[in-house]
C-alpha cells in the first residue's frame, strides 16, 4: 500500500472512529479526538516556529539592535511558560498583559466607528419613501425592531408606563426570530461539516475516489467491533 | 392511555435513530441526486460583482481564515472565488491568519493549478502565496502597515518577497483594492473591518459558514462588505453566477433533504410534546 493510499486510509478510520461517538462513548473516538489534539498542537507549533525563522531571516537580523529586539521578544514569549510554576506564577502575567494590552488596544481602535457608527449611520439611511413597497415594508421593520430592542435594554428608565409593555413585547419577538435564524444557520453549518465528510467517504471529486474503497470495510469494522463488545458485554452478565 | 404513551415514545426517541435517519437522507442523494432547483439571491451576486467589477491589474489578497472544521462550506467557495479571481486580469496575494490556512490554501491551488490552462498565471508575476502569519488581529494590522516585514518571505520557495514581481506593487493595505477572507469565527470579519476597512477603507467580500450570516449582517448593512456567501448554500449559488458547477451544487439536494428531515423532527417533537400535554 502507497503512503498516498494509506494516508486516504486514516482519513476514512479518524472520521468514521469520531462518528462512532454517536452510538456512545468508546475507546475508537476518543482515540480520533486525542490524536487530532496531539496532531494539531504540534502542527500549530511547527508553523509558529516557521514563521518565526522567517522574520529572523527575512528581518530581524540585519541590524544588531534588531536581533537584540528580536531575541528579547523570544525571552519575553517563553515567560508564557511559567503558568505551570506556582512560584513563579507572576511571571506569566506580564507577556499576559502585553498581549491583552495590545489586542485590546487595536480594538479599540476601529470598535467605534466599525461596529457603532457605521451601523448607526446605514440604519438611518434607512429610506421609507420614494423606494419600492417591499423594500419600504422592510426598511420600516428594521427600524421598529432597531429602537424597541434599543428601549428594551434601556435600564436607566423605569418601564412602568402603558405604552413599554407592547414595545417589550415586539422586541423580544423580534430578538426570538432573530435567534431563531442564527439557529437554523448554525443548523445549516453542522450538516454541511457532516455532508463534507460524506462526500469524502463516498470519493466525490476532487476529494480521492479511493476513500470510497475503504468506506463499507472501515464502517463494518468498527461497527462490528462495538455492536460485537456490547453483545457480549450483556451476555457475560 | 396506549395515545398518550405513544406520544412520550416519540418524545423519548433514541437520538441515535434520528441519527441514522440522517445518514441516509445525506447519503441516498449522492449516490441518486435529484436535482433540486437553487434560485440565486443578491448576496452571491453583490459578491461576484465585487470581483467582475475589479480594474485591470489589480491587487486582491485572498486570506484562509479557517480551520479544517469549515472545509465543508468553504472549500467549495475558496475554489470558486480564486477560479472567478484567476480568470481575471487581476493580481492574486494568498496569506493565511488561521494556522490551518496554508495546507487548505495548498489544496485548493493544488485542484485549481493556475499556472495551467485556462488560467495561465505566472507565480510571482499574477499570484503568489505567502501563507501563514500568526497573531489574529495584530497580524492583520501588521499585515495592513506593511506586508514586506509581516511576511518576509513566500510559503513555497522561501524566497525574499522582494524578488517577486507581484510584490513591488504591495507594500501596504493602500495598495488593495479588494480582501477576500474566508472565515470560521475570530479572527475574521470583525477584525479586518477594524483593521482594513476603518483605517483603509478596503473593500471586503466575506466567504464563512453559515453560522456566521448573523455576525456579517450589519456589516453588510454599513456597507463595510460588499458581498457574503454564508455558508454552503450560498456557494452553489455563487457556482451557479460564475458558471463552474462544483462541490456546492453537488450538495444542494442534500442540504434540502437534511434540512426537511429536521424540520420534520422539529414539528414531530412539537406535536408529541403538545399532545401528551393534552392527554394529561
Amino acid at each position: 500500500m502507497s503512503v498516498a493510499l494509506f494516508g486516504i486510509l486514516l482519513g476514512v478510520f479518524f472520521t468514521l472512529a469520531v462518528y462512532t461517538f454517536l452510538y456512545k462513548e468508546n475507546p475508537y473516538s476518543r482515540f480520533a479526538e486525542y490524536v487530532f489534539i496531539g496532531a494539531a498542537t504540534g502542527y500549530g507549533i511547527a508553523y509558529d516556529l516557521d514563521w518565526l525563522k522567517g522574520q529572523w531571516v527575512g528581518v530581524w537580523s540585519k541590524t544588531i539592535g534588531d536581533s537584540i529586539a528580536f531575541v528579547l521578544a523570544l525571552l519575553l514569549s517563553v515567560l508564557w511558560y511559567f503558568r505551570f510554576s506556582k512560584k513563579y506564577f507572576f511571571l506569566y502575567r506580564i507577556p499576559l498583559a502585553i498581549t491583552v494590552g495590545t489586542s485590546i488596544g487595536l480594538a479599540l481602535r476601529g470598535v467605534v466607528f466599525a461596529q457603532v457608527l457605521e451601523q448607526v449611520r446605514a440604519t438611518a439611511a434607512l429610506k421609507v419613501v420614494g423606494v419600492d413597497a417591499w423594500t419600504a415594508f422592510n426598511n420600516f421593520v428594521t427600524m421598529l425592531i432597531v429602537v424597541c430592542t434599543l428601549a428594551y435594554f434601556t435600564f436607566t428608565l423605569k418601564q412602568e408606563a402603558a405604552f413599554w409593555k407592547p414595545v417589550n413585547k415586539f422586541a423580544r419577538y423580534a430578538m426570538m426570530i432573530g435567534f431563531g435564524a442564527a439557529y437554523g444557520y448554525t443548523v445549516l453549518t453542522r450538516m454541511a461539516v457532516f455532508i463534507g465528510r460524506v462526500q469524502f467517504l463516498l470519493g466525490i471529486p476532487p476529494n480521492p475516489v479511493e476513500a470510497k474503497m475503504f468506506f463499507p470495510w472501515v464502517a463494518l469494522i468498527l461497527l462490528g467491533t462495538l455492536l460485537g463488545y456490547d453483545y457480549y458485554k450483556k451476555t457475560k452478565k | 392511555m396506549a395515545t398518550s404513551r405513544v406520544w412520550e415514545k416519540l418524545e423519548a426517541l433514541d437520538a441515535r435513530i434520528i441519527y441514522l435517519i440522517l445518514w441516509i437522507v445525506i447519503l441516498l442523494p449522492f449516490i441518486y441526486p435529484i436535482g433540486l432547483p437553487v434560485s440565486i439571491g443578491p448576496q452571491a451576486l453583490a459578491y461576484a460583482k465585487a470581483i467582475d467589477e475589479l480594474p485591470a491589474g489589480s491587487i486582491v489578497v485572498v486570506s484562509f481564515d479557517f480551520s479544517f472544521g469549515g472545509l465543508g462550506e468553504l472549500y467549495p467557495i475558496a475554489v470558486a472565488t480564486l477560479h472567478h479571481l484567476f480568470t481575471r486580469p487581476v493580481k492574486v496575494v494568498i496569506i493565511a491568519i488561521w494556522v490551518d490556512g496554508p495546507p487548505i490554501a495548498d489544496m485548493v491551488l493544488k485542484e485549481l493549478k493556475p499556472e495551467q490552462p485556462p488560467y495561465n498565471k505566472k507565480y510571482g508575476v499574477d499570484w503568489i502565496f505567502l501563507g501563514y502569519t500568526p497573531g489574529g488581529e495584530t497580524a492583520m494590522a501588521a499585515l495592513g502597515k506593511d506586508f514586506w516585514s509581516t511576511l518576509p518571505t513566500d510559503y513555497y520557495y522561501k524566497k525574499s518577497v522582494s524578488e517577486y514581481p507581484i510584490m513591488q506593487g504591495l507594500r501596504s493595505a493602500k495598495d488593495v483594492a479588494l480582501l477576500v477572507s474566508f472565515e470560521t469565527g475570530t479572527p475574521g470579519a470583525d477584525e479586518w473591518v477594524r483593521q482594513w476597512y476603518v483605517p483603509y477603507k478596503v473593500p471586503m467580500i466575506v466567504g464563512c459558514i453559515g453560522v456566521m450570516a448573523p455576525t456579517i449582517a450589519p456589516y453588510l448593512a454599513g456597507g463595510q462588505i460588499k458581498g457574503a456567501l454564508p455558508g454552503l448554500r450560498a456557494a452553489a449559488e455563487y457556482e451557479l453566477i460564475i458558471g463552474r458547477k462544483g462541490l456546492g451544487v453537488a450538495s444542494a439536494d442534500v442540504l434540502s433533504t437534511s434540512h426537511i428531515v429536521f424540520v420534520l423532527f422539529v414539528i414531530i417533537g412539537n406535536i408529541a410534546y403538545f399532545m401528551r400535554r393534552r392527554s394529561k
